[in-house]
């Protein structure tokens, strides 16, 4: 199924945001951070599409927010995952499992 | 919960915008603080550390923005912004918005005031406990339906009907209740006891008549009063209850006040006041003859009209009851409920007024789609550049449909007042002939839930079609400033299938409206029979004077005293007094009348006839030819022989072919003296206008023993500047007149009160109504067309200047732009008349001696809509031709 570029990252963006999060509550920045160490530095956040995407997943319900002290005893808003969020988590990541499959048998045959 | 939650971000972004926006920034700066202290451990230098960061993440303005979309993104943000975008438009094209909002203001109130009146007449439940339970019985037969009873009749049927819990008899009478400033006349209801129970209904004050009141009312005679005579005549005074008041002569005690909007069983004639039967003191209970008892009852509980009718038609049987009159076929029962007479009187008028202005309500909103869809064709370029900036389809369509929601809430908020404003001087408009009618017509709830629901419904109608195709905004064209012909000729078609469609309309309603005014013209030139020159009529002179009822010789004294003064008065040409008048006078039951093939078996049942008792003046006064034989001498008195005059219906169904002078016939019993047939008399309208005529007989008031009901007074001047007069010269005798007694042949051939052929009146005031609709939807019409070839022409002003440059000559371009127009306009006529045969039969049965499909009507209209719209393309044609051709190409 060909989608754009941009559609495809964000739909994984989700993802990775979700499974970021569900270690424990983050602010923007350490969820970004995270996601290059992760990936060993293969992805890499585009930050001007982070925050929307962490607003949309707020406004969806998936995640919620919470003003708190961040390491250095700034402000910053704290992200972390709801119920519903969770149960979000294990549908993407499986369909995320399903097509990786799809995608690997249909490289595997000459 | 999820949705909870989703609602309070959704309030909270509504009201703390600001709050959020800070939010946000805050969030953001701290992002891109850790980013600069990162750039600046890995050994940045500050400056750059922070332009890095900067750098690195992008336009923060856009990113900002997008946080807000999607967090304030709320229906309610976005709609407050259409909401505010749309009035700015409105602002800015006020020639638009005053044409929509007004167009569509037309076509609402006009469905509003008269959906209120169509409300009030027929389509509200009546105030009764349980409307659904309560009916009217009537007796019907092949030439009527709603016949009434004697009072016999009616304990008969009240006494045996099973089905029925409770029966109760109205008649509708007049009474003059005194005041200060002289009498009033009030429109009465004489009931019997159980009436109000019947209906069921509480009053506001005091009480009801009841069963029990027999002797109560007989000596201390009581009358029920309404609440708007309590609030107008007595200001509401509570302690009304007890207090006497003079009606017609008499004291009578107010028992009680009736609740608010209880009109009885007459809806739009509200009596003013009830009588019980023993305080009206009825003359004659016993007479079988003496018909005048509407009855109205109530259903047991598990009973339905159906069986009720059943019940009736049995009991009717076997009392053997009547016989229809003339004709020998029997009555039959009719029991309906309340509801169903109502409908059936008053359904058929509102159908039509609603049908009417539904039709002007889909006009007015084809003119505002029409702007729509033109104003749409200027815009393109700004659909365009907010698709481009993101704007989705969907957006762009509630940004237009939020702007038409705020033409149709300016129009509905104008209509209400409008409406309002109409019913409140509506009773000022109706004729004279109505004082008393009650349209019920008010600007209640339900009105306004008509008037909401009807607004809403125009916004779908012209509001979606012209959104949906600008949203569907073909970009580049438009952005470059072109002028897409594909789309433009589309919009071109839709916006000529709209002005069609508006002509169509507009003709039927315009052949509807020449249609009943042919029909009212027609009635009033109707020949009566009479001559409808004006005279002066003085009604129930003998009826107010109960002292001589029975006394024959006072009457014969008072009526030559009377018929002496009145003459002598001066502008008096002829006086004279009778029976009845032609034309609704109602003067008394029918007789029986013998023929010689009669006279002989004991169980003959006579022949039906109505009559008239005259004297010498009154066939000539009326001016009612005699055809054959001699009118009434003063030769016949009490001693001659008894004679007769027929009307030529009685001639021809009595004595067929054989000439009916000198025949004899017994009137009343077989064995009565014998009256000769002197003269045949042509044939008067009794009743109303349609009627067949039926068997008439007229009897020298000499030789009856009648009373009169009718002073009629031939004058050489006006006749009402002897309505004093003659009044005054009344009173000198005794005979006190209430002054609605006195009225002209032209007010009584056009009053209701009189039961004269209130239909005529009926009729009237509707063609008047319909012909303001039908101007009104013309002119809705015309403007639709004007609007349409101007913004053509405006549109095409470049090609114009390249036919003209290419040699066309002005006349040309005037004749074409003429005839495109006229071409739409001759399209929308043919529709109409299609659509006017089509629905031809629906108006059959309000048209007097006019056919539904009358060429000539359907052809006026036609030309007056052809009239009109050349009138409307002519200015758009006009500007057309002036065009210089330079000018045209030069500019874009």
């Amino acid at each position: 199924m060909p989608t754009t570029k941009a559609e495809l990252l964000q739909g994984t963006l989700d993802l990775l945001i979700l499974k970021t999060i569900a270690a424990g509550p983050m602010h923007g920045y350490a969820i970004a951070q995270r996601i290059q160490q992760r990936s060993d530095d293969v992805l890499v956040v585009e930050e001007g599409s982070l925050y929307p995407c962490l607003y949309r997943m707020e406004e969806k319900g998936w995640i919620q927010a919470e003003w708190g002290k961040s390491e250095n005893n700034r402000r910053a808003k704290y992200y972390s995952l709801t119920r519903a969020g969770h149960k979000q988590l294990e549908e993407e990541t499986a369909i995320w499992e399903r097509v990786y499959r799809a995608i690997t048998l249909v490289l595997q045959t000459a | 919960m999820k949705t909870l939650r989703t609602i309070w971000l959704r309030i909270r972004s509504l009201w703390q915008r600001r709050e959020v926006k800070r939010e946000i920034d805050e969030e953001l700066r701290f992002h891109l603080e850790q980013r600069a202290a990162e750039n600046l451990a890995a050994g940045m230098e500050p400056e750059a550390a922070a332009r890095e960061a900067r750098k690195r993440f992008g336009n923060v303005q856009n990113v900002r923005e997008a946080c807000r979309e999607s967090k304030g993104a709320s229906f309610g943000e976005t709609t407050w912004q259409d909401v505010r975008f749309g009035l700015r438009m409105l602002c800015k094209n006020p020639r638009f918005t005053i044409v929509a909002v007004l167009s569509l203001a037309v076509g609402v109130t006009l469905n509003s005031v008269i959906f209120s009146v169509v409300d009030g007449i027929w389509l509200r439940p009546a105030p009764f406990a349980d409307p659904g339970g309560v009916v009217r019985v009537f007796a019907a037969a092949q030439k009527y339906r709603y016949g009434e009873f004697s009072f016999p009749d009616y304990l008969e049927l009240r006494d045996q009907m099973r089905s029925l819990s409770g029966l109760a008899t109205v008649d509708h009478r007049g009474a003059s209740l005194m005041g200060e400033d002289g009498p009033e006349d009030l429109l009465a209801d004489v009931v019997s006891r159980n009436f109000f129970s019947v209906l069921g209904t509480a009053p506001e004050l005091g009480r009801f008549f009841s069963e029990s009141d027999d002797a109560t009312l007989k000596n201390t005679p009581s009358v029920v009063i309404s609440h708007r005579l309590w609030q107008r005549r007595f200001g509401g005074d509570r302690n009304i209850v007890g207090r006497s008041a003079q009606l017609t002569g008499r004291d009578l005690v107010v028992l009680g006040v009736a609740p608010p909007d209880f009109a009885g069983i007459r809806r739009t004639l509200p009596p003013d006041v009830w009588f019980s039967q023993e305080s009206w003191g009825h003359e004659d209970l016993t007479s079988r003859e003496w018909r005048e008892f509407d009855l109205v009852g109530r259903l047991k509980p598990g009973y339905t009209a159906p069986q009720a009718q059943a019940e009736a038609e049995t009991i009717f049987r076997r009392l053997d009851l009547r016989e229809e009159q003339a004709s020998g076929s029997p009555e039959r029962a009719r029991v309906v409920s309340e509801a169903r007479y109502q409908s059936e009187s008053n359904a058929e008028t509102g159908l039509l007024l609603l049908g009417i202005v539904g039709a002007i309500l889909l006009l007015a909103c084809a003119n505002v789609a029409c702007l729509l869809l033109a104003r749409a064709e200027a815009r393109t370029c700004e659909m365009a550049i907010r698709s481009a900036l993101g704007g989705g389809r969907l957006r762009i369509v509630r940004q237009l449909l939020t702007e038409s929601l705020l033409l149709a809430l300016l129009a509905g908020g104008l209509s209400m007042l409008l409406a309002g404003w109409i019913l409140h001087v509506l009773p000022a408009w109706l004729p004279s002939a109505w004082d008393h009618v009650d349209l019920g017509a008010r600007l209640d709830g339900r009105v306004l839930v008509f008037t909401s629901a009807v607004s809403l419904l125009a916004l779908l109608v012209f509001a979606l079609a012209p959104a949906l195709h600008a949203s569907r905004a073909n970009l580049l064209p438009a952005l470059k400033g072109e002028r897409s012909s594909g789309g433009f000729r589309r919009r071109r078609s839709g916006l000529d299938a709209l002005v069609v469609g508006q002509m169509s309309l507009a003709l039927a309603v315009l052949s509807t409206a020449i249609l009943l005014a042919r029909s009212v013209l027609n009635s009033y030139a109707a020949d009566l029979g009479f001559d409808k020159k004006d005279i002066l009529m003085v009604h129930g002179i003998f009826q107010l004077y109960p002292r001589y009822y029975g006394n024959v010789e006072r009457q014969r004294l008072l009526r030559s005293e009377i018929k002496e003064r009145v003459l002598a008065l001066p502008g008096v040409k002829r006086a004279s007094v009778a029976l009845e008048a032609p034309y609704g006078g109602g003067g008394g039951p029918a007789s029986k009348v013998f023929l010689p093939d009669d006279w002989a078996s004991e169980n003959s049942p006579g022949r039906s006839v109505n009559f008239n008792s005259i004297d010498t003046d009154y066939l000539s006064l009326m001016g009612i030819r005699l055809l054959r034989g001699r009118g009434f001498t003063e030769h016949d008195n009490q001693s001659s022989p008894k004679v007769a005059l027929v009307s030529e219906t009685m001639a021809r169904t009595f004595w067929a072919n054989e000439d009916p002078l000198g025949k004899y016939l017994r009137i009343d019993s077989r064995t009565n003296e014998p009256v000769q047939v002197v003269g045949v008399v042509r044939d008067v309208k009794r009743n109303n206008i349609e009627e067949i005529p039926e068997p008439y007989c007229y009897l020298p008031n000499t030789q009856t023993t009648r009373w009169d009901n009718f002073l009629l007074v031939e004058t050489s001047v006006a006749p009402a500047s002897l309505a004093g007069p003659v009044r005054r010269e009344l009173q000198r005798l005794g005979v006190t007149v209430p002054r609605s007694a006195l009225t002209t042949m032209k007010a009584y051939l056009h009053s209701y009160l009189f039961d004269g052929d209130w239909r005529v009146v009926e009729q009237e005031v509707l063609a008047k109504v319909v012909a303001l609709i039908g101007l009104l939807g013309l002119g809705l019409a015309a403007i639709g067309l004007y609007g349409v070839q101007a913004f053509a022409v405006s549109r095409r002003t470049q090609e114009i200047g390249i036919r003209m440059a290419l040699g066309a000559q002005r006349q040309n371009v005037l004749r074409a732009v003429l005839c495109r127009g006229m071409s739409l306009a001759l399209a929308g006529v043919a529709l109409g008349l299609v659509i006017t045969l089509a629905t031809a039969h629906l108006l059959r049965g309000f048209l007097y001696s006019v056919k539904p499909d009358d060429p000539l009507s359907l052809g006026m209209s036609s030309a007056l809509l052809l009239a009109v719209s050349l009138l409307a393309c002519w200015s758009p044609a006009r500007r057309a031709s002036k065009v210089e051709p330079m000018e045209a190409l030069r500019c874009e």
